[in-house]
C-alpha cells in the first residue's frame, strides 16, 4: 500500500518538473540582479544568459533614462554590463532583440540603500540583500574572471591592476576624486575577510568602528576622552558618514559636510543668521569650522577654538542673550 | 503544436493531482501522515545540529562528554605545575653549585697568582744573592784584562754582561780545559743562566726558546748594542727577525705582514706593549686575557688617548660585537697590521655583513633586524657611503660601531616615527645633505624634487603633519632610484610608492596620495589648496 503510495508520488513529481522545464525554458534568462534586492553602491552590473542565437542586442534602461546597448556575438552566452543607480527603488529594464525585434523584456527592482538620508537608508518590506561571492554564482563566473583573492596579506600590488578583484569591481572609484588607501591600494582583505560567514565568502566587516580603529588609532584616543560624542560615532557606524571606498568629498564623507549634516539635522542657517553669527551662515561656510562631527568637551560639539571666540563677541553684544 | 502538448500535459497533471487526492479515505491519509512526522522525528534525532548551520560542525557526542573528567583534569593540571616548579628549584640548584664551582676557581687562581708572586720575589731575591755571591767568586778568580781580550770582542759595544765586564770569563767557561772557549757544564745553556738567572718558565705558556733553553736566540751572551743585550737593533728589529712573512722558514705561523698599509702602533713601535717576551699565564703570550677587553683598554681609555677613546661602557646601546661572547675587538680589527683603514680585517662594508647576512636579534628591543646582505642584493641603488666605502667611510658613516647613544648605534640622532618636526638640531641626514635642500619653499638650485620652483620637499615637511625622511627614503638601498622607499607600512600593510623617474621629472603613487607628477621645466602644479 504504501509502496503504491510513493509510486504515486513520484509520478506526480516529474509531471510537475517536466511542466516547468516547458514553461521556464526561455530565450534570455536573467541571472543578476534578483528581483527585490538591496545593493550597497552606486551601480549594479547586470549579468544575462542568453540561450536563443538568433539575439543580436542586448538594451538596458535605468531609472535615471540612461540607455546602455550593447551588441551579441557567437562567441559567448553571458555578458555582463554596469548600469548605474538612483538613490532608493530603481527599476532596471532589460530588452531583447532578434534582428530589430523585440523579443524579451523583464523587469527588475532594485533598492540602492545611502545610509546619509533617512528616506534611503532603510528599504521598502519585500526587498533583501543577495549575497554574490557564493560558490554557486563563482562557478557561474570562472569561465571569463579570476574568482580567488590573489592577494598577499600585509602586502599592496605594485600595480593595482594585477588584483583579481580588480576586473569586476573597478567601478567603485569611477569619477571620484578621493579614494581610501587600502581599497585603492585592493587589499580587500584587510577588510573583507575577518569574520566566517554562511552566506559570502568576502564579507564586510560587521562591527565598523572595530576595523576602522586598527589603523586610525588616534582617533580612538581622541573619541574616548571626550565628554560628548556624536551618535553614529558612538555607536560606532563609521560608514554612515564615510564611505570606505572612494567617494568625490574630501574625508571620504558620502556627501558635501554641509549637504551631510543637514540629512539629519534639518538646516539650521537661518536660526544662525538670525543671531547674527558669520562664519557659519557666509556662502562658503561648513559645519565643521565650528562644531566638531565627531566628540567634543565642550556643549554643541563646538570646536574649542571657536567657542572662546564667539564669548568674545559675546561681550561686544554680538551674541544676543540666550 | 507544443501548444497542444503543454495543454494535454497539464490536463494529466490536474487528473494525477485529484487522483491522489481522492483515491485514499481520510483513515489512510493519517497513517501517510503519521509515518511521515516518525520519519521526520528520527532523522531529527540522529543529527541533532544539522539543520542550524551545515557548514559548521557543532556535534560533541556523548561519549565525548562522558570522557571529559573534570577531576582528572585538574590532577593533570596540578602534577603539571609540581613539575615545573620542581624544574625551576633543580635549575636554581644548578647554577648555585656553579657559582660555587667559579668562586672556587677564582680562590683558587688568585692563590696561584699569589704562589707565583712569592715565587718571584724570592726568585729575585735570590738572584741579588746570588749575584753577590758569583761577584765574590770573581774576585777570588783569576780576571781577564780588557786588553786581553781576543780580537772579535772589540770595540766593545755599549751594554756588557756583567761577568763579561768584570773580565771573571771562567764563572761561565772552563779555564782548565785545552779548548778555549767551551762551557763550563756540559748539559746545556739554559742550566748555565738559571744559575745566576731567576727561571723564565714559571708561567703557563712560554715563547718557544725559552721552552727549548735557546737563550741566545735573543740575547748575545757578552755584548750588546742595545738593552737587555739583545741581538738586533730593537725589540721589535728582534721579534720580526722570525715573526715576519718574508721569512722562509714555515715552522713558525704566528707571522705579521710589515709591507699592510695601515699598523698597529705598537707593532712599529714595541710589540711588549702587548706581549709578555718570556712566559705568560695567557694565550698567545699576551699581558691579560685574550677575549678580554681589559688589554685594549689599557691603552684606549679616555686618560690616554681622547681621540681614540673607545667608549662602549657608558652608552645607551651597545655593539653586540663588542659586549657579546666572541672576539670582542678582535672580530672586526686585526692587531696588527692590515690593507683596510682603521687596520680592519676586511674592506668596511664586507666586514659589517659578514655578520648582518641574516636577521639577527637586536639588543634594543629584541626585535628581529634586518638581514642587511640580502637587502644590499637585492636593491640595486644603494646609499652613497656604502657605495663609496673608501671615501664616505662605509657603514661607519652613520654608525658608531662601538656604541653610541643614538638607537641604531648611530653617530647623531634620528627619527623612527612617520610624522615629526624639524626642528631638531644634529639631525644626521644634514651633517652631508643640506637643509635648504628641505626648507626653502621656492628653489630652483638646491633640490630636483620640485616641480617647476616650487619645492616638493617644503610641501612634504611643513605643513600639519610634517613626514620625516623615513617615510619616503631608504637610508641603505632601495629598487627606486633616488633611495626611494620600497614599501611604506601603513596599519600593518605595506604599500608600494610606485615612483617613476623621467628625464625633468617623475611620478609617485604611493598610499598617501593619487599618483601625483612633478616637472622640473614644465611645471605640473601638484600642490594641494590649503
Amino acid at each position: 500500500m504504501i509502496g503504491g503510495f510513493y509510486l504515486f508520488e513520484r509520478l506526480a513529481l516529474m509531471l510537475v518538473l517536466s511542466t516547468v522545464w516547458l514553461f521556464g525554458a526561455q530565450s534570455v534568462e536573467v541571472l543578476r540582479p534578483l528581483d527585490k534586492s538591496i545593493i550597497d553602491k552606486d551601480t549594479v552590473t547586470v549579468i544575462v544568459k542568453i540561450n536563443d542565437k538568433s539575439i543580436d542586442k542586448l538594451k538596458y534602461l535605468s531609472e535615471g533614462g540612461d540607455i546602455y546597448e550593447k551588441k551579441i556575438d557567437a562567441s559567448k552566452n553571458v555578458y555582463c554590463k554596469t548600469i548605474s543607480l538612483q538613490y532608493g527603488t530603481n527599476t532596471v529594464i532589460l530588452r531583447a532583440y532578434a534582428g530589430g525585434k523585440k523579443v524579451f523584456q523583464k523587469m527588475m527592482e532594485v533598492f540602492y540603500k545611502f545610509p546619509a538620508y533617512r528616506s534611503f537608508k532603510y528599504p521598502p518590506a519585500g526587498f533583501r540583500k543577495n549575497y554574490f561571492h557564493t560558490a554557486k554564482n563563482e562557478r557561474m563566473c570562472k569561465k571569463c574572471h579570476k574568482m580567488n583573492s590573489n592577494e598577499e596579506p600585509g602586502l599592496a600590488f605594485e600595480n593595482p591592476k594585477d588584483s583579481n578583484c580588480y576586473d569586476c569591481h573597478k567601478s567603485l572609484f569611477l569619477g571620484k576624486k578621493y579614494a581610501h588607501a587600502p581599497s585603492v591600494n585592493w587589499v580587500c582583505g584587510a577588510c573583507h575577510n575577518k569574520n566566517k560567514s554562511i552566506y559570502t565568502k568576502y564579507p564586510a566587516p560587521r562591527e565598523l568602528n572595530r576595523s576602522c580603529f586598527k589603523c586610525h588609532k588616534k582617533f580612538r584616543k581622541k573619541f574616548v576622552s571626550k565628554k560628548y560624542k556624536h551618535e553614529p560615532v558612538a555607536v560606532g557606524r563609521c560608514s554612515r558618514c564615510h564611505d570606505s571606498h572612494a567617494t568625490p568629498n574630501k574625508y571620504f564623507t558620502r556627501l558635501e559636510v554641509r549637504k551631510l549634516c543637514t540629512t539629519c539635522h534639518g538646516d539650521k542657517t537661518a536660526i544662525t543668521k538670525k543671531k547674527g553669527s558669520k562664519c557659519a551662515v557666509s556662502e562658503g561656510g561648513s559645519c565643521t569650522d565650528c562644531h566638531n562631527p565627531h566628540a567634543s568637551d565642550k556643549p554643541f560639539m563646538y570646536e574649542p577654538g571657536r567657542h572662546e571666540v564667539k564669548e568674545e563677541e559675546k561681550k561686544k553684544g554680538m551674541w544676543p542673550d540666550e | 503544436m507544443s501548444r497542444y502538448i503543454k495543454i494535454i500535459l497539464l490536463t494529466l497533471l490536474l487528473a494525477a493531482g485529484a487522483m491522489f487526492f481522492f483515491k485514499y479515505d481520510v483513515a489512510t491519509k493519517l497513517g501517510k501522515f503519521v509515518t511521515i512526522m516518525g520519519n521526520i522525528i528520527t532523522n531529527l534525532q540522529k543529527d541533532p545540529h544539522e539543520y542550524y548551520f551545515s557548514g559548521i560542525d557543532m556535534n560533541i557526542s556523548d561519549e565525548e562528554i562522558k570522557e571529559i573528567n573534570i577531576t582528572k583534569i585538574a590532577q593533570e593540571f596540578e602534577t603539571g605545575q609540581r613539575t615545573k616548579i620542581e624544574k625551576l628549584i633543580k635549575r636554581v640548584k644548578e647554577l648555585e653549585q656553579k657559582l660555587s664551582e667559579k668562586k672556587k676557581l677564582d680562590q683558587e687562581r688568585a692563590r696561584i697568582i699569589a704562589e707565583e708572586e712569592a715565587r718571584a720575589m724570592e726568585a729575585q731575591a735570590a738572584e741579588e744573592k746570588k749575584l753577590s755571591h758569583s761577584k765574590i767568586e770573581a774576585k777570588i778568580t783569576n780576571r781577564v784584562r780588557l786588553e786581553d781580550l781576543p780580537q772579535k770582542f772589540r770595540p766593545l759595544k755599549k751594554y756588557l754582561h756583567e761577568p763579561f765586564r768584570m773580565g771573571a770569563c771562567l764563572i761561565c767557561h772552563d779555564g782548565d780545559t785545552a779548548m778555549p772557549g767551551k762551557l763550563v757544564t756540559k748539559k746545556n745553556i739554559v742550566a748555565l743562566c738559571y744559575k745566576c738567572h731567576p727561571r723564565k718558565d714559571t708561567r703557563r705558556y712560554h715563547h718557544k726558546p725559552v721552552e727549548d733553553g735557546k737563550c741566545f736566540k735573543c740575547h748575545d751572551p757578552h755584548q750588546s748594542n742595545t738593552k737587555k743585550l739583545l741581538k738586533g737593533k730593537s725589540t721589535n728589529d728582534l721579534c720580526l727577525k722570525c715573526h715576519n712573512v718574508t721569512r722562509k722558514d714555515e715552522s713558525i705561523k704566528k707571522v705579521i705582514n710589515m709591507n699592510k698599509k695601515y699598523k698597529h702602533k705598537p707593532v712599529e713601535k714595541n710589540c711588549l706593549e702587548c706581549h709578555e717576551h718570556h712566559s705568560s699565564n695567557y694565550k698567545k703570550l699576551l699581558k691579560s686575557e685574550d677575549g678580554n677587553l681589559q688589554l685594549c683598554m689599557k691603552c684606549h681609555n679616555r686618560q690616554k688617548m681622547d681621540k681614540k677613546w673607545i667608549n662602549y661602557k657608558n652608552v645607551k646601546y651597545q655593539h653586540g660585537a663588542i659586549v657579546g661572547k666572541g672576539k670582542k675587538c678582535l672580530e672586526c680589527h686585526d692587531p696588527h697590521s692590515s690593507n683596510h683603514k682603521k687596520i680592519l680585517k676586511k674592506d668596511q662594508v664586507g666586514l659589517c655583513l659578514s655578520c648582518h647576512n641574516k636577521s639577527l636579534k637586536s639588543d634594543e628591543d629584541g626585535k628581529p633586524m634586518m638581514n642587511m646582505e640580502k637587502h644590499l642584493k637585492t636593491h640595486k641603488h644603494w646609499h652613497k657611503p656604502i657605495k663609496d666605502v673608501e671615501k664616505e667611510g662605509g657603514c661607519a658613516g652613520c654608525h658608531n660601531p662601538h656604541g653610541s647613544n643614538h638607537f641604531s648605534i648611530l653617530k647623531e640622532s634620528y627619527t623612527k616615527e612617520f610624522y615629526g618636526n624639524f626642528s631638531k638640531k644634529g639631525f644626521i641626514c644634514f651633517k652631508c645633505h643640506k637643509v635648504e635642500k628641505i626648507k626653502k619653499q621656492f628653489t630652483t638650485k638646491t633640490t630636483n624634487f620640485r616641480d617647476g620652483n616650487v619645492n616638493l620637499h617644503f610641501l612634504h615637511i611643513n605643513e600639519r603633519k610634517g613626514r620625516t625622511c623615513r617615510a619616503c627614503h631608504d637610508e641603505h638601498a632601495s629598487k627606486y632610484p633616488k633611495l626611494i622607499r620600497d614599501y611604506t607600512v601603513f596599519g600593518g600593510v605595506k604599500f608600494p610608492l610606485r615612483y617613476i623617474e623621467t628625464k625633468s621629472g617623475g611620478s609617485c603613487q604611493p598610499a598617501c596620495h593619487k599618483k601625483f607628477s612633478y616637472d622640473r621645466v614644465n611645471p605640473v602644479s601638484v600642490g594641494r589648496k590649503k
